[in-house]
């Protein structure tokens, strides 16, 4: 991911509505993969988690003006904000819900379309599933390295990290997953990920 | 090694572009990768701020449409998991809530500004409105005031004046689309060519209406002049689709139903 030039940044940071509106263009869409790789599909579409990117990009815009007093880079601002985002509403949605399975693995999928999309649509939740049994960091590294497309020196300033802490720790999450996956191919896909 | 290995690989997973490798797990990520990024909706920011206002971090409340539910009164997660299925309503159409609200609002906005306008005079701030939008409606209500003008004027006229001026009025009347208004004013025009000595003029044939210059049976009447002729209710509505859209709820309309 191409970060924004830090002139757009200091011009949104004053409040030109011109790069103010450009530089919010611009992070949109790691948001929104953001939250639908920490969020998924809930009731069978991204809905919820657009919702909520929607609600991320609102609070970068309010928080905007104070960027400069955190003195981290944008893209650390930016996902920390969303992380906050997420996890707020992961609590009120455990708070709120019953206690009911998700209803993506419980369903078919509504729009199937055709066979390599639906099987894609598996590799993607199976995907989302292992995720699961990460730990927190590691999971979090994955999310922003290949959902949002950060670099691990991005990663470590959002996590606090170094980088060099980062490319260890994706290591370890892949040799997990790839160790998760093998146990998965095992046995047949359909049945695993309906 | 490795390390860089797999660095190389989430660089390349993370920016999108196809990953070829034989890797069960890669193929997981990057279905998992596409399909996050597949369909991204339009960012949605809070309408055009006044100046200062992103600067002073401080997203109006009321910004409407932009902010699409996501209000200060609005959590993170208030039921959101639910909203997922609260939006399925409207087969299947995601509508958020401010635009509901906003569609509500404005229907009774413009019905209100519509019915307002329907019923405008000349000279009133809604006539530019009836002009345009109603614009069989502001020439029948132009000939209508032309119309009184003119009886006025043939009532003080003097007899060598007065045909040309009942022909006229004639003619002007025979505009108005509006049944009961031409009933009304032809009536007055009779009534005054009785009133009057003349001896000419006054056998000129009544003008019947033709179907564009109908109009349906919910207009409203000026209510400052008095209606001697109620004939408007004996006539039938001819031909209902060809009435100017009128906004004012017609219950009894037979045909809409």
């Amino acid at each position: 991911m191409t970060w924004p030039e830090t002139e757009l940044v200091d011009r949104a940071v004053r409040g030109e509505p011109d790069a103010t509106s450009a530089l919010l263009s611009s992070v949109q869409p790691g948001i929104v993969r953001y939250c639908r790789a920490r969020l998924g599909k809930i009731g069978g579409g991204f809905t919820t988690a657009d919702d909520i990117s929607q609600e991320v990009c609102i609070a970068i815009l309010k928080a905007l003006p104070k960027y400069r007093q955190q003195g981290v880079p944008f893209s650390a601002f930016v996902y920390s904000i969303a992380a906050r985002k997420v996890t707020d509403a992961q609590r009120a949605a455990i708070r709120q819900a019953a206690p009911a399975p998700d209803p993506a693995f419980e369903r078919p999928d509504p729009d199937p379309g055709p066979e390599q999309r639906a099987v894609a649509a598996d590799q993607a939740r199976l995907l989302g599933v292992l995720l699961e049994h990460l730990p927190e960091t590691q999971r979090e590294i994955v999310v922003l390295r290949v959902a949002v497309g950060l670099s691990a020196d991005e990663v470590g300033s959002t996590l606090n990290m170094t980088p060099v802490a980062v490319r260890v720790a994706q290591s370890r999450a892949l040799a997990r997953l790839r160790t998760l996956a093998a146990d998965v191919f095992g046995e047949p896909m359909e049945r695993r990920a309906a | 090694m490795t390390v860089e290995h797999d660095d190389e690989l989430l660089s390349a997973l993370g920016s999108g572009s196809p990953v070829d490798s034989d890797d069960p797990l890669t193929g997981l990520l990057h279905a998992w990768r596409t399909e996050v990024d597949t369909d991204i909706p339009p960012l949605r920011l809070p309408s055009p701020s006044p100046a200062g206002s992103l600067a002073g971090g401080h997203v109006p409340a009321q910004s409407g449409l932009a902010l699409d539910g996501f209000g200060a009164g609005s959590t993170a997660g208030d039921g959101r998991p639910g909203g997922g299925n609260r939006r399925k309503w409207l087969g299947g159409w995601r509508l958020p809530r401010p635009v509901i609200i906003g569609a509500i609002a404005s229907a009774f906005v413009f019905g209100g500004l519509t019915a307002a306008a329907a019923s405008a005079e000349p000279g009133s701030p809604f006539w530019p409105i009836t002009q345009i939008v109603f614009s069989d409606k502001a020439n029948s209500k132009l000939a209508e005031q032309e119309v009184l003008a003119l009886l006025e004027q043939v009532r003080k006229a003097s007899p060598q004046e007065r045909p040309a001026l009942v022909a006229t009025a004639r003619e002007k009347i025979a505009r108005i689309s509006d049944l009961t208004v031409r009933e009304r004013l032809l009536a007055e025009l009779e009534a005054l060519i009785a009133a009057a000595p003349a001896p000419a003029n006054s056998v000129l044939p009544v003008p019947s209406p033709t179907p564009s210059q109908v109009d349906g049976p919910g207009a409203t009447p000026s209510p400052n002049t008095p209606t001697p002729s109620k004939t408007g209710g004996l006539l039938p509505p001819i031909l209902p689709s060809l009435l100017p859209s009128l906004p004012l709820p017609l219950p009894d309309l037979p045909l809409l139903d």
